[in-house]
């Protein structure tokens, strides 16, 4: 079930009545949470609720009587399951592309894998569990119900943000006080993600695809659009998709954690890694960089541990090289800053944090950022390596350079993006402005509101998928 | 929680009513509407096409057509019309084979078709069946009131467009481009530059989704049913599933002209001269396929 459909838009209050009639219930409140969360899933396909429930039978076994073996057959079974729906074609064919390198022929043989939707995002969620369990820092729960609310809460099942078990299972395991400011945050919330992602995202999408399904038939000039198009979209795309999960989740009286904090205003990429799909790259860092010695050690050390973490969370994203590329850029984007041990410059700061405008030095840095993060697309959004390739060849062909092409400069697009990037600068120290939520200000509030429903009514485009529901 | 759900009624009450407001003062203010609602147009055709197919006494047609833009602006049907056959294309923008079933179920409350002719553009055949775009287009541009796709705006605007119809039935279009030429009989000619060359990707087996399947099925179900692959420059491999084989097909990438770059603006859409040309060579086919059906 896509959040952009007329199903969910009947789905969600019919599951918010029933679960607030039952708040006095806390466990018929948790059973019925994990019946709609079920729901929810199977509505796409019901043949892969058996992997949520082996994932949830597997990991609340594991962790009840913690031991070495036990956290290696948690880590096996989730990691197996990932491999083989997610990657078994991808080993299987680059196995045979590197054979034929040599000149060896071999039978390609490869398996008709559905990849489950969401496979990513709840393994790494109930391994995080297990793992921290086995560590000491969390005890585990007796109550199987809640443990299975919590590896499958409809809202972050799919595409995130990877909640830990430490911050929303004591959530699920008391009981909730409906609390209408919160839930009043949550609307807000899911009404700017559903424009971040039906308005900007797919708006952006359909010049984006446009572009990158032929990159040889286009100028320079609309190859870097194409390029912007995507950065915007899959910023709206996934940011806005979180946005609808956090929004929802306060409907039902739980706080998931933020996912994106404004990453296009970074100033270095080390910025932006602390800003982008943050639950991610906060998972990467406890439970891959920090076991591998993190930043202890010699810099070839610290190196090779940040070269690592890069290149699988690009592998994480895909079963496919340009994935594996675009976290290869990164982690040589990133690399330079460590070696000038710079890479925590803006660790603490928010770009203008304490006036309107950005400096000129501030704008220079957020440019240059956005720059390479948007050239770094390129490989996520290409089929193929030789498509990235072509892409980059076009964009920095000078014959083709010096002639202004903008017939793929879109206004509408660059209107809602400009809406978009407005909002999220009057946003970027966390806080909703404070005269914006003014009671003076509520018919103004209201029309607002009023004028983006009905915009993204009208750009509601019979719910198409949001880009990180096939990781 | 009371005061909650006050909130949310009072604020979707409000907005219910300016919007009834807003929809109202469209049906009578066309800029309005515009705006704010939809934009009529003529760009694709689709109100010049259905309003010449259903303004048409004749019931009986030989052969009709059904797909998207490489259909309507490659497939002239008037190439059949001069070699003695009756024919109608209503291809539009972005019709996907779910699109076509409905229109096709449209169609038939007017005229029998002896041959339904689906375009089977391969880039159209791995998704879903239906194509918000062309359901859009068909209920604001063709009077369609049928919903079949599930979008809630279309939903609305099959409210109001009824509603508009009624109460402001002239109303002006948006024209189409001034590269497009609407020929009759459903073809639109389209006259821009030619394209220069085009580096073809690697080719890509198309496998067809179970979606288009079932929608390719139901139309067989109904009429008898021929498939056209259009010609491209850069041909995919479609994948015709199981459940289609003997449902004649036509490849368009055997045309003579298919592989040429003068006679297409981009890889996939054919100018006038071009559509001429192949519409000649599958008229032929057609003909061919109608006295010979074996073959």
């Amino acid at each position: 079930m896509l959040f952009n459909s007329t199903t969910f838009f009947l789905f969600l209050p019919i599951v918010f009545t029933i679960y607030w009639m039952l708040a006095k219930n806390l466990r018929m409140q948790n059973v019925f949470l994990v019946l709609a969360s079920y729901v929810f899933y199977g509505w796409w396909d019901w043949r892969f609720l058996g992997l949520i429930l082996l994932s949830t039978l597997i990991d609340y076994w594991a962790a009840g009587n913690i031991s070495k073996v036990r956290l290696g057959v948690s880590i096996v079974v989730n990691l197996g399951v990932l491999a083989y729906f997610k990657y078994s074609n991808f080993f299987i064919e680059s196995w045979i592309d590197a054979w034929s390198t040599l000149g060896v022929e071999m039978h390609s043989s490869t398996l008709q894998i559905i990849l489950p939707v969401g496979i990513s995002f709840y393994t790494f969620q109930t391994l995080s569990y297990s793992i921290d369990v086995y560590r000491g820092k969390l005890e585990p729960t007796r109550d199987f119900v809640a443990f299975a609310a919590f590896v499958s809460f409809f809202p972050q099942l799919v595409a995130g943000p990877i909640e830990r078990a430490a911050k929303l299972l004591p959530q699920i395991t008391a009981p909730r006080l409906f609390d209408p400011a919160l839930a009043i945050s949550g609307l807000r919330l899911i009404l700017w993600g559903m424009f971040k992602k039906v308005v900007v995202a797919d708006t952006c999408a359909r010049y984006s695809d446009a572009i990158f399904v032929d990159p040889s038939a286009h100028s320079s000039h609309t190859l870097i659009l194409g390029s912007i198009y995507f950065a915007f979209q899959i910023y709206g795309d996934f940011s806005g998709y979180s946005d609808i999960a956090i929004g929802t989740s306060r409907l039902f009286g739980i706080r998931l954690s933020t996912n994106f904090k404004f990453p296009y205003f970074s100033r270095d990429i080390a910025e932006f890694w602390r800003r982008w799909h943050i639950s991610l790259s906060s998972w990467f860092r406890d439970y891959l960089y920090i076991p591998l010695g993190g930043s202890r050690g010699s810099k070839f050390r610290v190196l090779r541990n940040v070269a690592v973490i890069f290149l699988v969370s690009g592998l994480w994203h895909g079963a496919n090289w340009t994935f594996v590329v675009w976290g290869g850029v990164h982690a040589a984007l990133f690399i330079p800053l460590i070696l000038l041990s710079k890479n925590r410059t803006h660790a603490t700061s928010t770009i203008a944090e304490n006036s309107s405008l950005p400096s000129f030095r501030e704008l220079f840095q957020m440019s240059i950022t956005f720059a390479l993060t948007t050239l770094a697309w390129v490989f996520f959004r290409a089929d193929t390596l030789q498509i990235a390739l072509e892409y980059f060849r076009g964009i920095f062909d000078l014959h083709s350079f010096a002639t202004l092409d903008l017939s793929f400069f879109k206004l509408t697009a660059f209107v809602w993006i400009g809406v978009m990037v407005f909002v999220d600068w009057l946003q970027r120290t966390g806080e909703i402005p404070s005269w914006w939520l003014a009671s003076r200000m509520q018919l103004v509030r209201w029309v607002v509101y009023a004028v983006v429903v009905w915009v993204c009514v009208k750009n509601l485009n019979g719910g198409s998928s949001f880009i990180y529901f096939q990781f | 929680m009371k005061l909650f759900l006050t909130r949310v009624v009072k604020f979707a009450a409000a907005f219910a009513f300016v919007t009834v407001l807003l929809w109202f003062a469209a049906i009578f203010f066309q800029p309005i509407e515009t705006h704010f609602i939809a934009v009529r147009t003529d760009e694709g055709a689709v109100r010049m096409k259905t309003e010449e197919f259903f303004g048409d006494p004749r019931t009986e047609l030989d052969f009709l057509f059904l797909g998207s833009s490489t259909c309507y602006c490659g497939v002239d049907p008037h190439a059949l019309e001069i070699r003695g056959m009756t024919a109608f294309s209503l291809c539009s923008s972005a019709q996907r084979p779910g699109d076509s079933d409905h229109i096709l179920d449209l169609a038939l409350t007017h005229s029998t078709p002896r041959y339904v002719v689906v375009d089977l553009y391969s880039l159209l055949m791995s998704d879903g069946a239906s194509s918000v775009e062309c359901e859009r287009d068909w209920i604001v541009n063709g009077s369609s009131s049928d919903i079949y796709g599930g979008d809630l705006y279309n939903y609305l605007l099959t409210m109001y467009f009824e509603l508009s119809r009624q109460l402001s039935p002239s109303r002006t279009y948006t024209p189409a481009p001034e590269s497009d030429s609407y020929e009759g009989l459903g073809f639109v000619a389209r006259e821009k530059p030619v394209i220069i060359q085009v580096e073809c990707a690697e080719k890509q087996t198309v496998v067809m989704s179970v979606e288009v399947e079932l929608a390719l099925l139901s139309m067989i179900n109904k009429a008898q049913t021929i498939f056209i692959i259009p010609p491209v420059l850069c041909p995919d491999s479609l994948v015709i599933p199981p459940s289609l084989h003997g449902i004649e097909i036509i490849n368009g990438n055997l045309w003579p002209g298919a592989s040429s770059p003068s006679n297409y603006y981009d890889d996939h859409h054919l100018i006038s001269s071009g559509a001429a040309s192949y519409s000649g060579w599958l008229s032929e086919r057609l003909i061919l396929l109608d006295t010979e059906p074996s073959l």
